[in-house]
């Protein structure tokens, strides 16, 4: 055999008693592995499929027809630019709605794996939140090129978008990580989950602006107030629909939010690293 | 030989706790009471019948799952490692994508396992089927495309359980020589299974388990001896009803 067989370093797997890492440094010695894992995934579900990738702006398409139908037309609303505002409230909240779901249970999915092989159980969700992503970015190109028939064309806040684009990925992966580490030890939690995402859905002013629930609503003011995604989705409509800067205030908030649920996330999918191989068999 | 062991377990027990209750317990404790060293230099036999806890035993070794009593310690200046077989593989990726992707899970840097993409594919003897996706494969090609890829990892310290041989019988020769020669030059080797005649062949010690209890601990022959006065039978008797755990020789050479 060769010898550079004898003098290769495989990515030593902690456990027992074994050296310590903080969960970002151990993260990024696997950065290569998320970004493989992330690229082999995508390329696995679009083989699966006969149109491939096309599905990714073809689904965004279908379902804005299916509300300009619904929306648009049978009910129709009767307030200017109600199918804009629909549509933007509408696929960033599914981003993030997906997001959590698919997060959630990807720790459980992988249970083959992690039963062979040492990996940071953080992985798994990130693996999965990248695999959204990709998606997601079709989805957001094809309601920005609706928007920009529809009259509300690239302006220079537009400029922000990219910063509003990260907060929700930071948004996204931050719920999503603890979640992951609950649902291999309380699986019907999925249902519990997508329960509440609905109702979240709703107090996020997909429909609505929010200031029109605390105006007839004020008991629900909490929900609609310090709920991060409300944030983000009036920040994409002031944006895209109004064509001025987003409340930067709003924005640091769920920045601070997320970032403080993040770290608490990677500390608890750390203290339960070796335990999650066995809780998910 | 150093007299510091690479890994100490040290009255280990792992436990899985149940969703359904069965006998009354949520508790089930597949390894329960472990007591092993092993050493540099040495190839270490665990011996045990099915059920006996080897497997879990094996994932608390490489660090896969965290004990629940005991101590379990491990030298961290060594690598270790489980030798396994199509870890992540996706049945809509080609062979060659499928090896990058279970090469890296199994520890090695993307760059490495693509240098050694060309050594994958000249063991496994995939040929074209390489760039195929490995839904096409026969269970033999597939199990060859694994141990093809598993043993291009080298870490201080294998772990083996009872993969000795896969793919037809050309394959298997193949296999069990690489792997015999591997278990010769590893600084340490663990060898997991319940066929006594795999460990008198490889081992230089043995331990043996039962019911998640390390019963026997010593030289090859003092552990034959106690498992066949608890358990009766012969090795060559025993050797017949136990085949190691491979891919049925069905498959006809590529």
């Amino acid at each position: 055999m060769p010898l550079d067989l004898i003098t290769d370093v495989p990515t030593e797997p902690p456990g027992g008693t074994q050296r310590r890492q903080g969960p970002w440094l151990e993260l990024l010695r696997y950065a290569h592995v998320i970004r493989y894992q992330a690229y082999a995934s995508l390329k696995a579900e679009i083989s699966r499929t006969y149109v491939g990738v096309l599905w990714w702006v073809l689904e965004p398409l279908l379902s804005a027809a299916t509300m300009y139908l619904v929306f648009g037309l049978i009910l129709a609303a009767g307030r200017p630019n109600f199918f804009a505002f629909l549509l933007i409230g509408t696929f960033t909240w599914q981003w993030f709605q997906n997001s959590v779901l698919l997060a959630a249970t990807s720790v459980l999915n992988k249970a083959g794996v992690m039963q062979q092989v040492y990996l940071p159980k953080a992985v798994f969700p990130i693996v999965s939140l990248l695999n959204g992503t990709w998606k997601f970015f079709c989805t957001f190109l094809v309601l920005l090129v609706l928007l920009t028939f529809g009259g509300h064309g690239p302006g220079l806040p537009w400029l922000a978008l990219p910063l509003v684009l990260a907060v929700q990925f930071l948004l996204n992966l931050a719920v999503g990580l603890p979640l992951a580490v609950w649902i291999p030890f309380f699986r019907d939690g999925t249902s519990v989950i997508t329960a509440l995402l609905g109702f979240l859905g709703l107090a996020s002013g997909i429909f609505f602006r929010p200031e029109q629930v605390l105006e007839t609503h004020a008991e629900l003011a909490p929900f609609v107030l310090y709920n991060p995604m409300a944030c983000l989705i009036t920040a994409y409509r002031a944006i895209l629909l109004d064509g001025v800067w987003p409340d930067w205030q709003a924005l640091a908030g769920v920045s601070g939010f997320g970032i403080v649920l993040l770290g608490f996330g990677l500390l608890l999918i750390r203290r339960f690293n070796l335990t999650l191989a066995k809780a998910s068999q | 030989m150093s007299r510091t062991p690479i890994i100490s377990a040290d009255h280990i027990g792992i436990c899985y706790r149940l969703r359904r209750k069965i006998a009354g317990s949520r508790e089930f404790w597949a390894v329960r009471d472990v007591t092993l060293d092993i050493f540099e230099g040495e190839t270490l036999g665990v011996l045990g019948s099915n059920g006996a806890g080897k497997s879990t035993l094996m994932r608390a070794l490489a660090g896969i799952l965290a004990v629940d009593r005991g101590r379990l310690t491990r030298d961290p200046r060594y690598s270790v490692a489980l030798l396994s077989l199509g870890v992540g593989f996706e049945a809509n990726l080609t062979g060659r994508e499928n090896a990058i992707l279970s090469g890296m899970l199994l520890g090695l840097h993307r760059a490495t396992i693509e240098k050694r993409l060309a050594r994958v594919l000249d063991f496994s003897e995939l040929g074209e089927f390489f760039d195929q996706p490995v839904y096409t494969y026969s269970s033999g090609m597939l199990a060859r495309l694994g141990f093809s890829v598993a043993i291009q990892v080298d870490p201080d310290v294998l772990l083996v359980d009872e993969v000795l041989a896969v793919g037809d019988a050309h394959f298997q020769r193949k296999s069990a020589e690489v792997l015999s020669e591997r278990i010769k030059r590893n600084r340490a080797v663990v060898l997991i299974t319940h066929d006594i005649r795999s460990i008198q062949a490889m081992c230089d010690r043995a331990v043996w388990i039962d019911r998640g209890v390390s019963r026997v601990s010593g030289s090859v022959a003092d552990v034959q001896r106690a498992y066949e006065e608890m358990t009766g039978p012969g090795p060559d008797a025993l050797g017949k009803a136990v085949v190691p755990q491979s891919v049925p020789a069905a498959e006809t050479s590529a």
